[in-house]
């Protein structure tokens, strides 16, 4: 049986890894980069170029170059936070037939499943080259506020890459894996995850072998591209103060001064003072303007306060919510680049009452965790097991608009519960079962995820029949929801299918279309 | 045979889950009552104990093997087989048997294999040892067969048994719930205990000449094969507590409708909690305070005035001893003219608020009307002595006067 593949499909970078002779290898590329960017892009001769490649001509050709589409996956047009991306992102993003988010590149409306599909079939390509066989299973990873329909995008893609998707893993269980190896310590682990475009922190306890997820929160719209972002509008404003000239409609421009902000961001991880040059950026009567701007830690540091400040609330509540406290935490595990922020890691420290742990690489650590999930689940020797939890809780809607909780987030699966529930009116021969994802108490405020209605219920006072509702989560994390009248023993049930935003027609043609399409090489 | 009508409540009751015990109470009959009526009705043959039915499950193919090391150490009857093509090993096949087995009368200790006192660490290790053994993911992709199902139903059970046990409210009230013991018990338990110890002296008021000791002995012959397992008895105790609290949460943000059906599980689930009925009694008194407040409205702006009369009169039907709702259907009475009925909810408010010269007058006016000018001038009377100066004391005497 061929191996399984680990992969680590970021908002800015991707990475994969293999369990190679019972130790996990990150997969370097032909160019030797052990990670990737996540992006895709047709150029203007109308290739498609995937990762170092997109990433290299993203500056002269802005509109048709796709990054961070993570953050849109499986998110419905209409939504804030989407119209938020439209605003940021320089590629076109139009509504798709199903209500999702398209995007648009060289007149072909391209979906979020479809974008990732091209980036994980590039990671498949890479550990196929590697390995020198054919990959055809893996284990991906999430972050771990992704809800079903964002996982479900996910496994779409991977289906598209030509991958069976055997396990989709949040991202901080996995770097807790990878951290967990072979380990029989018991030990408490708090990973906080900031990377490119989301933040999640998780608290779980490795015991005999046992990873089990205690407690996990986080952000799916705060990251590293939050922190360029914010340097990008001081650089903005600090030239439009200084020379009179607003670049924020100049694509060219904007994208240049992302790169840089970036790039200085990285440099004040262990500079106190770093300078941005950008020469040319802008023409007007006077002719050619350059842009010369210092940038100190300290500057760094008050823009981007108040994202650390919010992550680290993010971090006090699932403490809280696992029950332990802070100085309870074994270790903490940074993970993403953003991580290596002095900024991060003072308030990381801080808040623990100890520094991080250093042992494993904040990039790679990921797709290692991933790697190993894959070959503990088809290997015979398994001395390592994930208790994974569901990532939001699920319920029903009551009579009044309440959301009724069946099933608490971070519970682990497979799980079954059940609930009595009752009639509220007098003679009411049936009920109808809202079923619903989410963390509000309001019922219209959580994702429906399908409904049913239990009949002939025989005639009595409200109150008085018994409706037994049990929600079942199996070790695939298929939902099946049942409802049984207890003095009749009559019983509905369904079995909640999330759908990904793409129908199975439109992923099976997506695949015809790109079987054919040879990606260039990167080098 | 025939039924009184609440007997054929009780009977309606029966549905292959209710326990005896439960259907004691809340048949409307009394439990002696109900006792017996199940009796008859199965020395009669119209119901059966579920004990007497033929087993449910298929019987086991080939004989299995006692569980090997189970954490309690019972042996228990596999309801499968052992299947030597599939990729698990027959021990393990048998472990797996096994352990299901147990699971519907194993309480959630004996499914973890923990003892009562177990420290936190050593349930935690127990749930570790537990799911590496019949954790799904431990054997993917395997050709596991039925047993596929078994190992996932037996890590629900598992991991229930841990979220439940690892919480210390939870646990608290299962050990709680464990301490008193099945409900046989319970309710009047120096009857019964008396019973099993097989004393031949009667106990306890027995008006009704039921509880003969050879009655008893054989009611819990009956109840014996009809008692709940321990684990079951626990959770449906574990659940009414539940359903006690989020009725509790209910009538404190005033969902009364939801907090009464609420307070009716928790009474479904366990009759024997006085509790629970004082809480259900007492949201019934509010929904019933609500209802006529609604009501009172209602026949304030209703445009009939005898409609408004039967409102009220629906009111006081919840809340009787409201003297305030009695006086305004005497008021509305004397509207429409019915003046004996005036009288009588006057002279009910009277009664029940004496000291209110409102309640006197409106006697007074109602007595008059009826043509009892001395009962009217003793009511003015009274109203006087409490209340000299109230303007329609003198309007009425004056009327009074006038009518003579």
């Amino acid at each position: 049986m061929s191996r399984v593949i680990g992969i680590d499909l970021g908002t800015t970078n991707s990475c994969v890894a293999v369990v190679d002779g019972g130790k996990p290898v990150v997969i370097p590329n032909t160019g030797g980069y052990k990670t990737s960017p996540s992006m895709f892009a047709i150029s203007q001769d109308g290739k498609r170029l995937v990762g170092h490649l997109a990433k290299r001509q993203a500056i002269t050709n802005a509109r048709h170059t796709v990054y961070a589409s993570k953050r849109l996956i499986g998110r419905r047009f209409d939504s804030p936070e989407l119209q938020k991306a439209i605003e940021l992102f320089p590629y076109e993003i139009v509504e798709g037939p199903n209500g999702d988010a398209r995007i648009l590149l060289a007149d072909k409306a391209f979906s979020c499943s479809e974008i990732s599909g091209i980036i994980l079939r590039e990671m498949k390509r890479v550990a196929e080259e590697y390995l020198g066989e054919p990959v055809s299973e893996a284990v991906v990873t999430v972050p771990a506020y992704f809800n079903d329909t964002q996982r479900q995008c996910t496994k779409d893609a991977g289906k598209i890459a030509g991958l069976e998707v055997l396990r989709i893993i949040n991202e901080p269980t996995a770097a807790a894996l990878a951290y967990g190896i072979g380990s029989s310590r018991e030990e408490k682990i708090a990973v906080y995850d900031l990377g490119g475009g989301t933040f999640d922190i998780s608290i779980l306890e490795l015991a005999e072998g046992v990873v089990e997820v205690l407690a996990t929160a986080g952000n799916t719209f705060l990251g590293g591209e939050d922190f360029d972002r914010r340097i990008v509008e001081h650089v903005l404003e600090e030239f439009q103060k200084q020379e009179g000239i607003d670049l924020r409609d100049d694509l060219m421009a904007l994208q240049r001064l992302k790169d840089a902000a970036e790039k200085a961001k990285c440099d004040l991880s262990s500079l106190s003072v770093t300078e941005i040059n950008l020469p040319f950026i802008a023409n007007d009567a006077n002719g050619a303007r350059h842009l010369n701007l210092e940038l100190t830690r300290d500057t760094l540091d008050s823009l981007v306060g108040d994202i650390v400040e919010a992550t680290m609330k993010s971090v006090a509540q699932c403490v809280s919510d696992s029950g332990l406290g802070p100085d309870q935490i074994d270790h903490v595990v940074l993970v993403g680049g953003q991580t290596r922020t002095p900024l991060v890691q003072k308030a990381v420290t801080e808040f623990f009452g100890k520094p991080a742990h250093r042992g494993v690489n904040p990039d790679e650590v990921v797709a290692v965790g991933a790697a190993v999930q894959g070959s503990v689940l088809v290997s015979a020797d398994r001395d390592l097991l994930l208790l994974d939890v569901t990532p939001l809780s699920l319920g029903i809607a009551t009579f009044d608009g309440h959301f009724a909780v069946l099933i608490d987030r971070n519970t682990t699966v497979p799980v079954r519960k059940a609930h009595v529930f009752t009639t509220t009116r007098d003679n009411q021969s049936a009920v109808k079962i809202r079923v619903l994802q989410g963390e509000s108490e309001r019922a219209d405020e959580n994702h429906l995820l399908g409904e049913f209605v239990l009949g002939d219920i025989p005639p009595a006072p409200k109150g008085q029949p018994e409706i037994e509702v049990s929600f079942d989560i199996d070790a695939n994390g298929i939902v099946n929801v049942s409802a049984r009248d207890v003095t009749t023993g009559r019983e509905q049930s369904i079995a909640v299918n999330t759908t990904g935003t793409l129908s199975d027609e439109e992923i099976a043609q997506i695949i015809a279309e790109n079987a054919d399409v040879e990606l260039p090489r990167d080098a | 045979m025939a039924l009184s009508p609440t007997e054929g409540f009780l009977l309606s009751r029966i549905d292959g889950h209710t326990p005896w015990s439960v259907l004691r109470e809340i048949g409307g009959l009394l439990p002696e009552e109900a006792d017996l009526a199940l009796e008859t009705w199965l020395e009669t043959g119209l119901v059966l104990l579920d004990a007497d039915a033929p087993p449910a499950r298929e019987t086991p193919r080939a004989p299995a093997a006692p569980p090997a090391a189970t954490p309690q150490g019972k042996r228990a009857r596999p309801s499968g087989a052992v299947d030597p093509t599939l990729d698990l090993a027959p021990e393990l096949q048998e472990e797996i048997l096994a352990f299901e087995a147990r699971l519907a009368t194993a309480s959630y200790h004996e499914v973890l294999g923990v003892e009562r006192g177990a420290e936190a660490r050593q349930i935690k290790r127990a749930y570790f040892q537990l799911s590496k053994r019949f954790h799904p993911d431990r054997y993917f992709r395997r050709n596991l067969g039925d047993h596929a199902a078994r190992l996932e139903n037996i890590f629900k059970n598992v991991a229930l048994a841990y979220e439940l046990l690892s919480d210390p409210t939870t646990r608290q009230e299962i050990e709680r719930s464990m301490d008193s013991g099945p409900p046989t018990v319970a309710p009047d338990a120096g009857a019964y205990r008396g019973a099993e110890a097989g004393r031949s002296e009667r106990i306890g008021p027995d008006a009704k000449g039921y509880r003969t000791p050879s009655r008893m002995e054989n009611l819990d012959r009956l109840r014996s094969r009809f008692k709940m397992p321990k684990k079951v008895l626990a959770e449906r105790r574990f659940k009414a507590s539940q359903f006690h609290q989020s009725s509790r949460v209910a009538a404190h943000e005033k969902r009364w409708l939801e907090a009464a059906a609420s307070a009716r599980l928790a009474i479904a689930f366990d009759p024997w909690n006085r509790d629970y009925k004082q809480q259900f009694a007492s949201i019934q008194a509010e929904v019933h305070a609500a209802r006529a407040l609604e009501l009172l409205e209602q026949a304030d702006g209703a445009g009939a005035v005898s409609d408004a009369l039967k409102l009220l009169e629906e009111a006081i039907h919840y809340r009787p001893v409201d003297a305030s709702l009695h006086a305004r259907a005497a008021r509305i009475a004397l509207d429409t003219g019915d003046f004996e009925k005036a009288r009588e909810y006057a002279e009910s408010a009277c009664e029940l608020a004496p000291e209110n010269p409102e309640h006197h007058v409106t006697l007074a006016r109602a007595l008059r009307r009826l043509g009892n000018a001395r009962g009217a001038m003793d009511a003015l009377a009274t109203a006087a002595r409490i209340s000299p100066q109230h303007p329609e004391i003198a309007a009425e005497r004056k009327l009074l006067r006038r009518g003579r």
